[in-house]
């Protein structure tokens, strides 16, 4: 998809591992893009980079591990990624980002309301203060008071959850990278904090790039999404289009492996993602677990075709476009 | 916490009762005599007759677990008897050479915080690349070499080639430096050693990053969370070596003559000198517990998880 445009996209950003002199691919070159005041998801299963898309693109990976390659746009403007002062600029005040493990973000030594104060002058720290509580009700936490002088081992995974999402907004950025936001939380947490998340993007003004495995909620909450596996975007669209006509064998398999108040057996994906070494090898990675792949497939990675519309796969069997329902029909 | 402490204290009593039982008849086990030793330090003649009088005299004569009752009886009072050489009162000796050794202690301490400190950030900042190889290859050093060996060398180094430093003696603070920076060399280089990886491991932690994403820069996060979580594990066992530290001081004060307790044990035990090493046993024993306690204290007071969490002390 072209980002030009958007609030921000990715051109061509891609992420290998350095080992030993050698470079491990592990996200290839790809474009992402979010819409002012959308929600893109990037979906895949463990394993499939997306994660790490996600840290590269607010330039979290140590240099000394990670190559990253490619560029991201911020509202028109060149982010420097190769720069980790620079980029010091953006994280935060512009750009923020919350992790699976609420409690694990959190420093065991400091309460919440410590968090909030980090790097203030006394001065300044009864405004923030104010300031904080007030956020924190706003987060539908009951006692926002008594959570300031709390400790995150204290506070249960749905609070620190709301914490942390009132924290990475304190500084006023304009979007967040929401990696698996609600994959440590029961479900009845989960749908709260997805609707103050959506409470976010509608009258907030926030634009949300959602990085998740669970298509439900992906499905929910984003506008477009990307299809991820093995590290290669392979097919992505608007949410309705994909939702529609899922087009790659992968997504197909995705969809119809989600649960459904059916009585049909749930399907599985058969086999496995391939392993970090095996990414480089030539074909395309889903090959081996596609039904129909042929000879071509094991041969070369599938460019991105068109598929009408901004609906993009990574397919080399054009037969199998059609078959956008071979699973399950989709809703 | 306050229930705690006192709880920690009431136990010390019958941990010190079994360890002054077990000092009082495993030092009368030792082959030799400490009436033979005091006739012969005095330059005595050696008879049956004075034999006899000085241990009367020194209440050898009775039976051991007899001994023991009437030195426990005297104890509990707060006399810990008299030095047969010096015929002081043990507390006073014991006091005066606490003194030297506390002193001696606690500048390699301070060795062991300002140097491991030190290369223990500079090890984990530059991890895999030259300067963490060459500390590590110092700390290998460090922890393989013999004190009492290391001593001898930095005196040839220090006094005896570069004539910088005192051989020996305890009056001023240039007699400090060897004997503690000896005491101090193994523990500077397990504290680099631990205080690496502990970095290493907290720089790793998720909350490290949550920080970045929040817009604070590398150093902030270094300064703020990574270091400060990083030290826990370095003062939850300081408590744990500060005895170690104490008892380490014998051979250090033997190679540089500092007159502190760990000489006065040697000499004490040359002599058989009995009131001396129960004293010494017993107020080691106490020392022991009571840095154990401190550096419980400190870890509850750098750590709420283990003042408020799950399994707190009550």
């Amino acid at each position: 998809m072209n980002g030009t445009g958007s609030l921000f996209y990715t051109k061509e950003l891609s992420v290998s591992l350095k080992e030993r002199g050698r470079r491990l691919p592990v996200v290839f070159p790809t474009d992402i893009a979010v819409k002012d005041g959308g929600c893109t998801g990037v979906i895949g299963e463990s394993g499939c980079g997306k994660s790490l898309f996600g840290r590269a693109v607010l330039g979290l990976l140590t240099e000394r591990k990670w190559q990253v390659e490619g560029e991201a746009f911020f509202k028109g403007e060149r982010l420097p990624l190769e720069n980790d002062r620079e980029m010091d600029a953006f994280r935060g005040r512009r750009m923020s980002m919350i992790v699976q493990d609420p409690l694990s973000a959190f420093d065991p030594r400091m309460t919440v309301g410590a968090h909030f104060m980090e790097g203030l002058k006394r001065r300044e720290r009864k405004e923030r203060y104010r300031e904080a509580v007030a956020r924190l009700g706003r987060m539908l936490l009951k006692n926002p008071e008594s959570v300031m002088k709390q400790y995150p081992f204290e506070l249960s995974g749905g609070m620190l959850q709301r914490v942390m999402i009132a924290l990475s907004l304190f500084a006023g950025p304009e979007m967040m990278i929401a990696d698996e936001p609600t994959t440590a939380l029961d479900s009845t947490v989960q749908e709260e904090i997805l609707q103050l998340l959506e409470g976010l993007l509608g009258e907030g003004g926030l634009s949300l790039l959602l990085i998740s495995h669970d298509l439900k909620v992906i499905s929910r909450m984003a506008d477009t999404v990307y299809v991820m596996y093995a590290g290669r975007i392979v097919e992505c669209g608007t949410m309705e289009e994909v939702q529609r006509a899922p087009l790659h064998p992968y997504t197909v398999g995705l969809f119809s492996s989600r649960p459904a108040f059916s009585k049909e057996r749930l399907l599985a994906m058969e086999g496995r993602p391939p392993l970090l070494e095996g990414l480089s090898e030539p074909g395309c990675a889903f090959a081996p677990r596609c039904p129909s792949a042929g000879e071509a497939c094991r041969k070369e990675v599938p460019s991105f075709g068109a598929a009408g519309g901004g609906h993009l796969v990574r397919c080399s069997r054009p037969e199998a476009w059609g078959a956008g329902g071979r699973g399950r029909e989709a809703q | 916490m306050i229930r705690y402490l006192c709880r920690q204290l009431l136990g010390l009593l019958p941990l010190l009762f079994l360890v002054s039982a077990a000092a009082f008849f495993l030092i009368r086990l030792l082959p030799g005599d400490p009436a033979t030793a005091y006739l012969n330090s005095i330059n005595a003649p050696l008879t049956e007759e004075s034999l006899k009088e000085v241990r009367e005299e020194l209440g050898l004569d009775e039976p051991v677990p007899v001994q023991y009752g009437k030195w426990l009886k005297q104890v509990l009072k707060g006399d810990l008897g008299y030095s047969y050489q010096t015929k002081r009162p043990v507390r006073e000796e014991l006091g005066t050479d606490l003194a030297y050794t506390a002193v001696l202690a606690l500048a390699a301490l301070a060795w062991v915080f300002v140097l491991s400190a030190l290369f223990g950030i500079l090890s984990a900042f530059f991890a895999g690349r030259l300067p963490d190889r060459l500390i590590r290859g110092l700390t290998f050093l460090g922890s393989a070499m013999p004190k009492f060996w290391l001593g001898f060398l930095l005196v040839l180094l220090f006094s005896l080639r570069w004539r910088i430093l005192p051989v020996q003696g305890a009056g001023e603070f240039k007699c400090l430096i060897l004997p503690s920076f000896t005491l101090a060399c193994s523990y500077i280089a397990t504290y680099t050693k631990l205080l690496r990886n502990s970095i290493l491991e907290i720089w790793n932690k998720p909350y490290v990053a949550y920080a970045r994403v929040r817009g604070f820069s590398r150093r902030q996060a270094v300064f703020r969370h990574v270091i400060p979580n990083a030290l826990l594990p370095v003062f939850t066992t300081l408590g744990l070596h500060f005895g170690g530290i104490l008892s380490g001081a014998v051979i250090v004060e033997n190679v540089f003559s500092w007159p502190g307790l760990g000489r006065m044990c040697v000499s004490a035990v040359a002599a058989r000198n009995y009131p001396m090493i129960q004293g010494y046993i017993l107020l080691m024993a106490a020392v022991f517990v009571i840095a154990n306690l401190l550096s419980d204290v400190a870890c509850a007071v750098l750590n709420p998880k283990l003042r408020l969490g799950p399994g707190a002390w009550k």
